[in-house]
Parts: C-alpha cells; sequence; structure tokens
C-alpha cells in the first residue's frame, strides 16, 4: 500500500469514527484561517459580480454582508452539534433524518455540489482561454465557447486528480492556491480603488438590474443568501476537527461569513464599474501587464477550489460505501460536474444559488429545529443509535425515513417554489419582492419540524423505547436465524 | 457485544444492547468504532444530556452574543440603506 492509499484509508477511518478531543487538530485561530482559504474562492467574485450588476454600491455592500453573515448566525449551531459529538456531518445527520432520509439528502448534497465544481472550472476555462489569446493559440481555443468548455474539462479532470492523490498534496495545493487568490485580490483592489476610486463605484448604476427596485433588491439578497446557506452542507466536515465549540463556531461564523464576502464586495465594485460579470474578463481588462499572471494565477486557484470539494465529497461517500475503490468515488464525485460546463450554466449563477438556498435553507432548518427544540436533554443524540443501520436503531424512525423531517422537507421546499420559481424567476405568491425565499423557506422547515417532533415523532419514540418496541423489531428479525439454529 | 432485546430509556446510554451493523465494514473498523462510541457513552453521554460538554469544551453564551450583535449591526444598516434613510 503506497504512502497515499495509506492516507487515504486512515482518512476514511478519521471520517467515520467519532474524533476525542486529543484527536482534534484546529484550535480556535487555525480553525478561523483554514476557513478562510476554504471560503474564499471563485464563488464570492460571482456573487458579488452579480450583486453589483443588480443593485448600486450603497444596496450592494450591506447586502453582501447581510446575506453572508445572517444565514451563517442562522444556521451557526451546527458547527457545535458536530464539533460536540465528533460525528461526520451525514452519518450524524442520520439522528434528524432517518438512516435511509440521511442518504437521500446526502445524495442531493453530491449532487448540488456539481454546480460549485463546474463554476470553478469554467472560471478557468474562462481564464486560460483569455491567458491564451495573446500567445496566438489556435483559434478553437480561444474564439466562442468551445476552448472554455474544452478547458473547464481539464480543469475538472485536473482538480479530480490532484483530490486522488490524496490529503498531503491536497493540503499544500489548496494554501498555496489560497496565497494566489489572495494576490489577485489585493492587486485588483488597489487597481479598482486608484483607477476609478470608491466615489466613481458609489456613482455607478448596476448594469443590469430588474424590472422594479424591489425585485432587484431582493433578488441580490437571495443570491448571497443562497451562497450563505450553502455552507450547511459543510459544517461538520471541519468543525468535527476543532478543539472547541467556541473555536467551531467563531471559525465558521467569519471565515466562511464578513471576511471571506470581502471578495465578493470587492467583485460588486468592479461590476459597477465596469458593468463586467465574468472575472477572468475584468482580470483581463483591468490588469494591465499584470493581466496574464493574474489569469494564471485565478486558473490555479479555480482548480484548487475543485480540488477542495472534490476530496472531502469523496471521502464521505467513500465513508458511506467503504467497499467503493477510492478512484471511482473520486470519478464519482467529479465526472458529472462536466454536463454543467458551459456558457448557459456559467450565466445563470443565480438560478443556481436560488436552487442551492432552496435545498440548503431547507436541510438547515431542520438541522437547527432538531439541536435548539428537540434534541435536548434526555433526547440528546446517542452515538450508537447514529451507526446502527436498521430497525434496532431509534433513529430508523419509520423504515429508515422520520416523518417529521420529510414533511418538513417537503413544506419547505414547496413554499420556496411557491414564493419563487427559480427557473422563471417568478413568484407565485407575489411575496418574493418583500420576504425573499430562502429565509422564509428555513423558517417553514424549521417550524414544521419542531412541532412534528414535539407533538407526534417525540412522544411516539419515547414510548417505543420504554415498552422495548424498537427493539423488539430487531428480535423480530432474527427469529429466523434463532430458528434455524 | 449482544444484540438488542431490553428496553432502553429516551435518553439512556444502549451499547450494552446493540451492535454496530453498518454494511461495508470490516472488523477492525467495527472494533475501533465500537470502542469510540462506549467512551463517548461512558465519559461524555450523561453531560451532554445534562447539558455539559461532549468531547470537547461546551461554547459559551458570549459567543453567541457576540455574533447575534455584529448581525444586529448589518441587519440595522441593511433596513436602514434600504429604507432609503442613508
Amino acid at each position: 500500500m503506497g504512502l497515499a492509499d495509506k492516507a487515504i484509508k486512515s482518512d476514511v477511518h478519521t471520517n467515520l469514527v467519532p474524533l476525542r478531543s486529543k484527536d482534534r487538530i484546529y484550535g480556535g485561530w487555525d480553525f478561523l484561517a483554514v476557513q478562510i482559504c476554504f471560503g474564499i474562492a471563485a464563488w464570492f467574485f460571482l456573487v458579488g459580480s452579480l450583486t453589483g450588476l443588480t443593485v448600486p454600491a450603497r444596496e450592494a455592500v450591506p447586502i453582501i454582508l447581510f446575506g453572508n453573515a445572517f444565514p451563517l448566525l442562522l444556521i451557526a449551531v451546527l458547527a457545535v452539534v458536530f464539533a460536540r459529538y465528533g460525528v461526520e456531518h451525514w452519518q450524524g445527520s442520520a439522528a434528524v433524518f432517518g438512516h435511509r432520509l440521511k442518504d437521500v439528502w446526502l445524495l442531493v448534497y453530491i449532487t448540488s455540489s456539481f454546480g460549485w465544481i463546474a463554476y470553478a472550472s469554467f472560471l478557468f476555462g474562462q481564464s486560460a482561454m483569455r491567458f491564451l489569446e495573446p500567445l496566438g493559440a489556435p483559434a478553437a481555443l480561444t474564439e466562442g465557447s468551445r476552448g472554455a468548455i474544452l478547458f473547464a474539462i481539464c480543469a475538472t479532470a485536473l482538480g479530480a486528480f490532484v483530490a486522488y492523490l490524496g490529503p498531503t498534496v491536497l493540503k499544500w495545493f489548496t494554501r498555496t492556491a489560497a496565497i494566489f487568490l489572495l494576490i489577485v485580490l489585493v492587486f485588483f483592489v488597489w487597481v479598482v480603488l486608484t483607477r476609478f476610486g470608491l466615489g466613481e463605484v458609489y456613482a455607478a448604476e448596476p448594469a443590469e438590474p430588474l424590472e422594479t427596485t424591489a425585485w432587484s433588491r431582493a433578488s441580490a439578497i437571495e443570491f448571497n443568501v443562497g451562497l450563505g446557506l450553502s455552507w450547511a452542507f459543510w459544517y461538520g466536515q471541519w468543525t468535527r476537527l476543532a478543539r472547541s465549540e467556541s473555536g467551531a463556531f467563531h471559525g465558521c461564523m467569519w471565515g466562511w461569513g464578513i471576511l471571506a464576502a470581502t471578495a465578493g464586495i470587492f467583485g460588486a465594485f468592479v461590476a459597477l464599474a465596469t458593468g463586467i460579470y465574468d472575472p477572468s474578463e475584468w482580470i483581463a481588462t483591468l490588469g494591465g501587464g499584470f493581466a496574464a499572471l493574474g489569469l494564471l494565477l485565478f486558473a490555479v486557484a479555480n482548480i484548487s477550489s475543485v480540488t477542495a470539494l472534490v476530496y472531502p465529497m469523496s471521502v464521505t461517500l467513500r465513508t458511506r460505501f467503504p467497499k467503493l475503490p477510492w478512484a471511482l468515488a473520486v470519478v464519482v464525485c467529479s465526472a458529472p460536474a462536466v454536463l454543467l460546463e458551459n456558457p448557459t450554466v456559467f450565466e445563470n449563477y443565480g438560478v443556481y444559488l436560488a436552487y442551492i438556498a432552496l435545498l440548503t435553507g431547507t436541510y438547515g432548518g431542520i438541522m437547527v429545529a432538531d439541536y435548539l427544540l428537540v434534541s435536548r436533554g434526555v433526547h440528546a443524540w446517542q452515538l450508537r443509535d447514529i451507526y446502527v443501520t436498521g430497525p434496532a436503531s431509534r433513529y430508523w424512525y419509520t423504515a429508515g425515513f422520520n416523518p417529521a423531517a420529510l414533511i418538513a422537507t417537503i413544506a419547505g421546499a414547496a413554499f420556496y417554489l411557491w414564493t419563487l420559481n427559480p427557473y422563471t424567476w417568478t413568484s407565485g405568491n407575489g411575496l418574493f419582492p418583500y420576504i425573499t425565499a430562502g429565509l422564509p423557506s428555513y423558517l417553514v422547515s424549521f417550524l414544521v419540524y419542531a412541532a412534528l417532533m414535539r407533538v407526534w415523532i417525540l412522544p411516539q419514540r419515547d414510548a417505543d423505547l420504554l415498552a422495548g418496541r424498537v427493539t423488539a423489531v430487531s428480535r423480530e428479525t432474527e427469529r429466523p436465524t434463532a430458528a434455524a439454529r | 457485544m449482544t444484540t438488542a432485546n431490553e428496553p432502553r430509556e429516551p435518553g439512556g446510554g444502549s451499547h450494552e444492547v446493540q451492535r454496530l451493523d453498518m454494511p461495508g465494514l470490516d472488523e477492525t473498523l467495527r472494533r475501533d468504532l465500537d470502542g469510540r462510541i462506549c467512551e463517548f457513552e461512558e465519559s461524555h453521554q450523561r453531560d451532554v444530556v445534562q447539558g455539559g460538554a461532549g468531547w470537547v469544551p461546551r461554547i459559551r453564551p458570549v459567543d453567541y452574543a457576540v455574533a447575534i450583535a455584529v448581525n444586529a449591526v448589518i441587519v440595522i444598516w441593511l433596513i436602514v440603506v434600504l429604507l432609503g434613510g442613508e
């Protein structure tokens, strides 16, 4: 067994087994630094650009801060719960959703993450195309979208390959790339401030506002809330490594929130000053003599983003299916993203963010309700039942599905789609310009889940446990074996 | 490790009555996992049920207060801007 194989096997072991205090590697400041490196990436530049195209600067700044900080406050307790129990994110989710519904959400997590991979890869493709254009590369690679698509596929393959190599290569690659992105960010902040100045940025009108001011504002909030809520799928993978619940809480709260959102504010300023959405285009336009270097650094940073997504997804999948070969896990968690790597998807980032808000708002509402109002005191999570898959587990619920979580999922998602159809960007109930959609659907899922658990599922589960009916199901399944003996 | 055959309390530890039966686990991994769960059940489960710490020190109310205060400032800023009071 090679070193990389050993490291990956060790990661799968570490991912599956609850981590003790002495296994934890991140103190408070370490954790903050790690989350900034993981968080600050192409998607913040893109959401900033989108916001700057939709609303003026004086609205864009508080909207970006609100959209990337307030949702994190709403879901911040997820950092605490996984630090407390040390369990992997999706393993722990079984306590809330039931073992089989958790698997459905695991599938949603992996498939929805293909979008993040696709955006980072396509940005690599755009950067590579613009980098090669002045070097006299063939027109097939630099004109239209063919070159960008081809390079995007290469970026996905390269990012997946780095993920395949294992955690040591990954660690150094992502650290280096985070520094590259910071260099790009600092340099272009200086360029924008010296070339345009804050006065001009604040006086600029957005290039692509929606039909009314209310729709523009609500849409800009929704884009950012989508990114803010998206972290709901990524807590446990990291916070189970924290040495304290406080460190886990603050690292995610600020690292993924206000600090990483500075990249979004900068993206908004550039979009307002230039009317350009694509970061690779403004690097080429504003970079002057440093444009080529900027594009190169940005391209490498996007491969790092792909790797930083594919690796934890693959480890999670392998943890769920321990016999799955590592190479296959990496392919399953990366290859389908290629289908999304095209200009249509790239130009509809807002639609993607809305779908992400739908999914993660619903998921986050249920998980947070469970922590705050359900799994307290005697109902605190029981680790063993999280790992026992079958009727003997208290988290088996009804055939592996928690009916309360299922109904809350449907209620939250239905309310979202009634309030905002992400595909047509219309509101069925007309409420979207006033209340947006992601945050209210979070609230709907939260309330429905908490109410159903308190009045229906918990009393029933307690009665079953006290009467031994949960374990009786297990005895039933063992009778044929006993009889055969 | 025996299989399930006893009534259980809602908040009670259950390691004496259930065997880990996750699909795909090899025996080494199952043993490690079982040991780790037993350690939590013996050392931390009672604390968690009583509102205490799990594996690591528990979060303090001041942590929540700081986050709420910062977000309150951002929310007020946003409301002021959207109402056109700037």
